[in-house]
């Protein structure tokens, strides 16, 4: 196992190359990723801490078995979670079950705070309605607010990561936006009146 | 405890013995994904020669004389939708590569297009169309579809009429049209087109008219193209072209 202390100052790329000839400094590359990687596992496909890790487990070992086929036009960063977004809606489709969103308290504060939905329905802000409204949302939707704002990639890195024109994730991202907002304002009023 | 996870996957790729895939492997996965880009380009590429050659040969000076229904029913439509095939397959596969999705669709397909376009004129410009001409002279089903040029000239009651030279005369041709009908020709007041060849087995293009003993042209085309680029073509019965008819027997 590397030392962690090796790991820094060296680039993604770098630790790449290294781990092509030596599998411990892949623990390097690991290590970088497992903590954002979990969390945004955890935001897409909800379920229990044990399927997370063992998505993760797998994210991992199919991203190092994959590596020659990383192409340095793409972020690492991009092409890990592209393989962590794969792997997981193919988990979720084993399972068989709706995706779900699973937020924690501080991803949905940054939510509020990101969208600004806070500011047009401030008097009844709820944070517990966010992971609601946002699980209703169309999956194309919530996951590209996910990655906007909870991951804070940017827009050619979210495209690298679904797949998608850079266009089509500015159009998903605007749209959702809306979406979210309006579902957000529908569900407080509904609430309200006891529906 | 995320600590843990990176420290077992680690543990799971020694102790599974598991490796990256090899630089070989890498590669023809990617080859895999651009062979079918480069295929849809190089096909795409032969669909536009094919069809600007049949745009290039068309009878386009009968406008005037067979109006807008003529343009309809001359257009390429087998190598438009060949084009149109082999662009969405192209579109549809470089998406797959690995940085194709990000360019969207339109600005893939207007590439595609415009790079098909330009391939196939340079086929042309390169000699292709010989292999075009060859390939639609040759009767047959096929023939009717890549060079859809039967149905424009199987239209006597309208002066158009094509087939195979079966037999020829003096001032006259038996013709075998493309449904098998056989056809005395009077050829005495025909023009005929530079690049006919006039002997048997020869497709070709007649305008004239129908009258009771058969038609009466007065226009020899050859099959492929109005036969115009080689000169005005030939007069029957006005010497030369008596003289030629007659050598060819």
């Amino acid at each position: 196992m590397i030392d962690s202390e090796k790991c820094n100052g060296k680039t993604d790329e770098e630790l790449v190359t290294r781990s092509l000839d030596d599998s411990s400094w892949f623990f390097c590359l690991a290590k970088r990723y497992e903590e954002k990687l979990i969390r945004y596992i955890r935001r897409i496909s909800g379920g229990e801490r044990e399927d997370q890790e063992d998505i993760l487990q797998d994210v991992l070992i199919s991203a190092y078995q994959h590596l020659r086929s990383f192409d340095t036009r793409l972020k690492f960063s991009s092409w890990i979670y592209r393989i962590a977004h794969n792997t997981s809606i193919s988990a979720i489709r084993k399972r068989a079950i709706r995706p779900t969103v699973h937020l924690e308290e501080d991803d949905m504060q940054k939510f509020a705070d990101t969208i600004d939905v806070e500011k047009e329905v401030d008097a009844n802000f709820d944070h517990a309605l966010i992971q609601e409204v946002l699980a209703r949302l169309n999956e194309k939707y919530s996951e590209v607010l996910i990655l906007r704002y909870l991951d804070e990639k940017d827009y050619l890195e979210i495209a690298d990561i679904l797949r998608k024109p850079v266009s089509t994730v500015g159009n998903l991202i605007s749209r959702g936006k809306k979406l979210f907002k309006a579902e957000y304002e529908r569900t407080i009023m509904n609430k309200q009146h006891g529906k | 405890m995320e600590n843990d996870i990176a420290k077992k996957a680690l543990q799971r790729i020694v102790e599974g013995g598991i490796t990256p895939e090899s630089k070989t492997v890498a590669n023809l996965r990617k080859f895999g994904f651009w062979l079918p880009v480069i295929l849809a380009l190089v096909f795409g590429s032969l669909a536009s020669a094919g069809m600007f050659f049949v745009l290039m040969n068309g009878d386009w000076d009968l406008l005037g004389r067979f109006g807008a229904g003529f343009i309809v029913r001359s257009m390429p439509y087998f190598w438009l939708f060949f084009l149109v095939v082999f662009v969405l397959l192209g579109e549809f596969s470089y998406a797959k590569t690995t940085i194709g999705y990000r360019y969207g669709p339109v600005k893939v397909i207007i590439t595609y297009v415009l790079s098909t376009m330009l391939l196939g004129g340079v086929f042309l410009s390169l000699g292709g169309g010989a292999l075009f001409e060859r390939a639609m002279s040759v009767r047959g089903i096929m023939r009717d579809i890549m060079f859809n040029q039967t149905e424009v000239w199987s239209h006597p009651d309208q002066g158009l009429l094509s087939g195979t030279i079966k037999d020829i005369g003096t001032s006259t041709l038996r013709l075998v049209d493309f449904s098998g009908v056989e056809w005395s020709v009077d050829t005495q007041h025909a023009l005929i087109r530079g690049r006919v060849q006039l002997e048997n087995g020869e497709a070709v293009k007649l305008l004239g008219t129908m009258t009771a003993s058969g038609f009466a042209a007065s226009e020899i085309r050859p099959w492929v193209g109005n036969g115009s680029m080689r000169g005005n073509g030939l007069r029957n019965g006005s010497g030369a072209g008596v003289g030629r008819l007659g050598g060819m027997r």
